[in-house]
């Protein structure tokens, strides 16, 4: 831990104007092949025009249901995907258009953490040998000056250090998310993908890891997406909220404004469906019918509309736009557009400005 | 809890359950005492490691033993003593009067097999009826759970289903043959909440409807309390606090299921903590400290354990009120510091 290379990190607030991360309408769509020819016959629609921007030291989390595209939307943050329109940009850069070394010096700046821990380590190495990896690939060091690092790492994320000559098979999936997160912390990047981290894990070590993140957060100014279909996790990290449903975003705004006063139907379904002490039967659960509709061939006018409890004849004929519901808070959905009031004098939400 | 002895659906005391290792003998489960009436559910809430689907095989007498080895002063389903049926009596009873749904759909199923061939299979196996009878019982029961278009769901295969559809075919299958005691095994890990929602639902609907006895195994305090009457806390093999629903998400006296219930914030709380103004506390980490072997079993992640926490043998159960039962040394001082 150089001070010199967490200057570079933890500058929240002063970097404001300008976006770590931004979506310019993101989409992806995955080809589905066939005749003779091969050629695609149609597109999943996994991501169908996202545009978000995330500023340095906010934490985003992307919320939804399995099949909305929450993970492809990471997964083109992270190169894994390429984007088929739109571009993402990192600190000003379309990393589309990035190459070979510069490719790698973002690399460094951008890590992430999976989903599933056990899939994730590789089973056979230590795990200093796993946590010191990105270490080995982007910077010269003695294997002792590494062994130091890596020690330094494990006391951070609270596994003893008798854990380093270990096998991942040794641990309990949540010391095993710990060193994934040892490991994407490693080179200190400046912004962490957290996809589903917790969502392989009991409660408890859940809060543990949960707490722990938070820490390191503020600790490092670290800038975090977070992807997760868990409420509770979102709220311990999330500042702000994005809630996904069939590749589009239908609700964004500060973390405490969603909790506090959910604008789409969508969110408050969600919201309705997680048990908590306080409900005391099934029955208090709120469950939305049916399945999310095939992103092959996505509902006509707002997506939701098939399951939307609230819906109104306008739902199934037109995409609702993005309105403001408060400051920058915004839902798609027609129940949030006072017919009676105008939108003049505001952003169009789509491309919110800071 | 002498209450219902006689009556209790399953009633468990002094069990011990271990585990022959190449490192000796391990200890998973030693429960003091636990019962389910007829027609009550009952919560088992404890972290991964915490013993619980040991409990739940053990019921099942579904660990081979060695090299497990279970003893019991009495474990009895009914008024009958699992432990000493003979295989093919144990047989016998599970899926007729004991059943299971296990926690992961994906595997529980037989990829190979179509929906409807499992279910008849297993109808006819058990119940001893025709193709035909078996499925129409079959879709009876598809009906029941809430899946769509009954027909067609016994053609497919498990892959063809969501999550929540093969889920619910899980549902479906335990409860087919008439059993009237369910162990439900973290019936919904690795579902959406929207569709968790929708299967707690089923499963406490069909709990009313047909009368079952359940015990709803979860590392999550939330989903018991939604589902369950009373509730015991599992940590290390041992029942920390056990106790009514209510007495236990108001009135928890462990430190353990303080932390459990900070894990799963109400509406109110998910609020404060998405405004950043509370925060749990992180567990002290005592990885080195020296703890006696049979201590408390949180004494080293506890916020309030002291010296004797760590030295004397582990607390035992008593009672605070009640059914209510706390297993904790510190229990008599904090009593006195809130008098």
């Amino acid at each position: 831990m150089n001070d010199a290379s967490m200057a570079v990190t933890a500058a929240p607030g002063a970097l404001a104007t300008t976006p770590l991360v931004e979506f310019k309408d993101a989409k992806l769509y995955f080809p589905v092949r066939g005749g003779i020819l091969n050629r695609p016959r149609a597109w999943v629609k996994a991501v169908d025009g996202v545009s978000l921007k995330i500023a340095p030291g906010e934490a985003l989390g992307l919320v939804g249901e399995s099949g909305c595209g929450k993970t492809t939307l990471v997964n083109g943050l992270l190169q894994l995907e390429k984007l088929t329109q739109g571009s993402v940009l990192f600190d000003g850069r379309d990393l589309a258009s990035v190459r070979g070394g510069e490719l790698r010096h973002l690399r460094r700046q951008v890590q992430a953490v999976f989903q599933d821990p056990f899939w994730s380590l590789n089973p056979r190495w230590l795990v200093c040998d796993i946590v010191g990896e990105p270490l080995r690939v982007h910077e010269r060091l003695s294997a002792e000056q590494r062994l130091d690092k890596v020690t330094e790492l494990m006391e951070m994320v609270r596994i003893p250090v008798d854990a380093l000559f270990k096998y991942p098979h040794e641990f309990s999936s949540g010391m095993r998310q710990r060193i994934a997160i040892a490991r994407a912390l490693a080179l200190r990047p400046r912004l962490v993908v957290l996809d589903e981290p917790t969502s392989a894990i009991d409660v408890m070590s859940q809060h543990q890891i949960l707490l722990m993140l938070t820490e390191l957060k503020e600790r490092f100014g670290l800038t975090f997406v977070l992807v997760s279909h868990d409420l509770s996790v979102v709220a311990y990290l999330a500042s702000t909220i994005a809630v996904m449903y069939l590749g589009k975003v239908v609700e964004y705004g500060p973390a405490q404004l969603v909790f506090q006063s959910p604008a789409h139907p969508y969110t408050q379904a969600l919201f309705a469906a997680v048990p908590d002490p306080s409900k005391k039967s099934a029955e208090s659960l709120v469950s939305l019918g049916g399945e999310v509709p095939s992103a092959l061939n996505p509902p006509l006018g707002c997506r939701f509309h098939t399951r939307c409890p609230r819906k109104i004849g306008r739902c199934s004929e037109e995409l609702p736009e993005a309105v403001w519901v408060d400051e920058n808070h915004w839902a798609a959905c027609w129940l949030c557009h006072p017919a009676s009031t105008s939108q003049s004098g505001r952003d169009v939400p789509a491309n919110r400005g800071e | 809890m002498d209450c219902g002895s006689m009556t209790s659906h399953l009633q468990i005391e002094e069990l011990s359950v271990g585990f022959r290792t190449l490192d000796g003998h391990r200890q998973v489960l030693q429960l003091a005492h636990l019962h389910v009436d007829h027609g009550e559910s009952v919560g088992l809430v404890g972290e991964s490691g915490s013993g619980k689907s040991v409990l739940a095989l053990t019921v099942l007498r579904l660990l081979q033993c060695p090299p497990a080895r279970i003893t019991a002063s009495r474990l009895a389903l009914d008024g009958r003593d699992i432990l000493s049926l003979s295989e093919k009596e144990i047989r016998r009873l599970r899926g007729r009067e004991l059943a299971m749904i296990f926690q992961d759909p994906m595997s529980s199923l037989n990829p190979v097999f179509t929906v409807g061939s499992q279910f008849v299979n297993v109808i006819r196996r058990i119940r001893g009826e025709h193709h035909t009878d078996a499925t129409e019982r079959a879709l009876e029961f598809i009906r029941l759970v809430g899946l769509p278009d009954p027909e067609n769901m016994l053609t497919k295969y498990p892959h063809e289903l969501s999550g929540g559809q093969r889920q619910r075919v899980i549902i479906a299958l335990a409860l087919c043959c008439d059993a009237k005691f369910v162990i439900a095994d973290e019936p919904t890990r690795n579902v959406d909440v929207t569709v968790q929602a929708g299967i707690l639902q089923t499963i406490a609907r069909l709990q009313h409807e047909l009368g079952v006895s359940l015990l709803f195994i979860a590392n999550n305090l939330a989903l018991v309390s939604v589902m369950c009457d009373r509730v015991a806390i599992l940590l290390a093999g041992r029942v920390v606090e056990s106790g009514g629903v209510n007495e236990i998400i108001e009135d928890a006296r462990h430190p353990y299921t303080h932390m459990l219930l900070r894990a799963v914030p109400t509406p109110e709380e998910r609020q404060q903590v998405a405004a950043k103004s509370t925060a749990g506390r992180l567990e002290p980490l005592l990885a080195g400290a020296e703890v006696a072997e049979r201590a408390c079993p949180y004494c080293s992640r506890c916020l309030e354990a002291d010296g004797d926490c760590r030295d004397e043998a582990a607390p035992q159960l008593t009672s605070v009120g009640g059914t209510h039962e706390v297993a904790c040394h510190r229990l008599a001082t904090r009593l006195e510091s809130r008098a």
